[in-house]
């Protein structure tokens, strides 16, 4: 698995430490020293053009990368949602759910139904992941991130292939199990309105750097009516490097 | 859960955003597996087509377009048929046949499983293990042949030999391919899951090998008759391919078809015995695949 079997544990109220994280990919440099502290029960937001090495930030926070500079530490347990739902199509959605648990079937599959009643699929528990609908298949990650009871959650586009109205209905779901299993969730996605709607805190990665924090000290449910919301996006896009597309052709 | 509940269960509601409909649900409708009445019309028009081609056959021999003596006709072929069920003669050799077919799987599909496996989960195996199996592909059994009768003799040995040589190459390349083509993917999951590399390999490599190397077993099976007959009509007493040389040497055109339309019954029966595997081991496939 991995080189660093024990992880060590960030100080208390501490999720997430990062101190000058850099990656190469042969010569090129994928990310330059990045700084990141996520506070226990925080939930931030991670932007960035595609190529802009946020998916590497993740992938080295969800200890699938260990070939890095820096020191990174990570609360443990961590859990992990990618783009794809990554089902494992000869297992149920119950038993993905609980894949890699130990325990009793009967007990694993009671734990899985809770979670699953979560996201409101437990009527699916038995289903095979192939007659799901891609925001249904996404609700089983997300229930198979949480059974692990995770200090932190990691979300890589979790919601990036998912058609606007399930995105909707996705990112409440994804605000509300945050807000009631306290936990600390980096979310990356190349969506700034979804950036700015979720997060307590947007980083904004450009070329390997943080290129600004911006603290969203307005109260959701965020609206994009909001003047408030409309300046952050204006002040991401611009670092983006996308604010003149932007007025160009108008709001879409 | 059956296909048609699937498709047609509404789209479940999350307790976050109950209004909005949920727009990815699968919108394919999926037939059922036949049942009853469609289930036997199916049945009807896969016989059909074999079906009018005998009675073809039938009417050409009846009427003298066929001479017996080159190409005997289906009542002819009944005929010896009933002849040789009722001496035992039939049973004797189908039942050789089927032990070496057997045998020679078995053989061959161990030894091919187990070279898949080192290959397709060590690259170190694979560039041990392939370049010498690939040269052994390339050579012709036929011209192996001389050197197989050094080694196993003309008997038993030999015909079971044949048949786990040529089973042995489909099981290997497709179950290595196989285990290769398993999406890294499904491993990294298994890793953020904690999943344990027995666990990886018992429910992550395993499963998703499975279809390929059903896919290999089927090509091996059909080599596996075709390695028979050849090993039969070399040398030996009994089998089918032993009927077939005795009664060539006989001019027994009856005697022949009725081979040849055993290998071909025992073929279709082999095939099906895999579609069953199929069945029982893929449940996660049935609901696409509509057959």
């Amino acid at each position: 698995m991995n080189a660093r079997t024990v992880p060590p544990q960030p100080a208390p109220g501490v999720s997430i430490s990062v101190r000058g994280l850099s990656k190469h990919y042969g010569s090129r440099l994928i990310l330059d020293g990045v700084d990141v502290d996520v506070a226990q029960g925080e939930f931030l937001a991670i932007v960035g053009e595609s190529g802009g090495g946020k998916s590497t930030l993740l992938r080295v926070l969800a200890g699938l990368d260990s070939d890095y500079d820096g020191d990174v530490v990570v609360r443990q347990p961590v859990a992990v949602g990618f783009q794809d739902a990554r089902l494992l199509p000869w297992r149920s959605v119950w038993e993905n759910v609980v894949f890699g648990l130990h325990g009793s079937r009967s007990g694993l599959r009671r734990q899985a139904v809770d979670v699953l009643a979560e996201v409101g699929l437990e009527a699916r528990a038995d289903a095979w992941p192939g007659t799901l609908s891609g925001g249904e298949a996404q609700r089983v990650a997300l229930a198979r991130a949480l059974v692990r009871r995770p200090s932190v959650l990691l979300l890589d586009e979790p919601l990036g292939a998912l058609d606007a109205l399930t995105r909707l209905r996705m990112q409440a779901l994804v605000r509300s199990l945050w807000r009631t299993h306290r936990l600390s969730v980096v979310l990356v996605t190349h969506d700034v309105d979804e950036a700015i709607a979720l997060g307590d805190r947007v980083l904004v990665l450009s070329q390997g750097k943080l290129a600004d924090e911006i603290e969203l000290s307005f109260g959701g449910p965020r609206s994009r009516e909001d003047p408030a919301f409309e300046r952050v996006r204006l002040r991401i896009l611009e670092h983006l490097g996308a604010a003149r597309y932007e007025t160009e052709l108008g709001r879409y | 859960m059956t296909t048609a509940a699937a498709a047609t269960t509404p789209p479940q509601e999350t307790p976050a955003g109950r209004e909005l409909p949920d727009r990815t649900a699968p919108q394919r409708v999926l037939r059922k597996r036949g049942s009853g009445r469609r289930r036997l019309l199916t049945s009807a028009r896969r016989v059909l087509v074999p079906a009018l081609l005998v009675a073809l056959w039938q009417l050409a021999s009846a009427i003298g377009w066929l001479d017996p003596v080159t190409f005997a006709s289906p009542r002819m072929v009944w005929d010896r048929f009933v002849e040789f069920a009722a001496s035992g003669v039939l049973a004797t050799n189908v039942l050789a046949s089927l032990l070496r077919v057997a045998l020679g799987l078995f053989i061959g599909v161990l030894i091919g499983a187990f070279l898949g496996l080192a290959t397709g989960l060590s690259r170190v195996a694979d560039e041990l293990v392939d370049p010498p199996l690939q040269m052994l592909r390339a050579v012709p059994t036929l011209g192996m042949m001389p050197l197989l009768l050094l080694w196993l003799g003309i008997d038993e040995a030999l015909k079971v030999g044949l048949v786990a040589i040529g089973v042995l190459f489909p099981i290997y390349l497709n179950f290595s391919k196989g285990i290769r083509a398993v999406d890294p993917r499904f491993r990294e999951l298994a890793q953020t899951c904690g999943a344990s590399r027995y666990t990886i390999f018992r429910h992550v490599i395993l499963p998703g090998a499975l279809p390929q190397f059903l896919i290999g077993l089927r090509f091996s099976l059909a080599v596996a008759w075709l390695s028979l007959v050849f090993g039969e009509t070399v040398a030996a007493e009994s089998g089918i391919g032993y009927m077939l040389i005795r009664a060539k040497d006989f001019l027994q055109t009856d005697t022949i078809v009725l081979c040849l339309a055993l290998y071909a019954l025992l073929g279709i029966g082999i095939e099906s015995i895999v579609r069953l595997i199929e069945w029982k081991t893929l449940p996660w496939r049935r609901e696409f695949v509509d057959r």
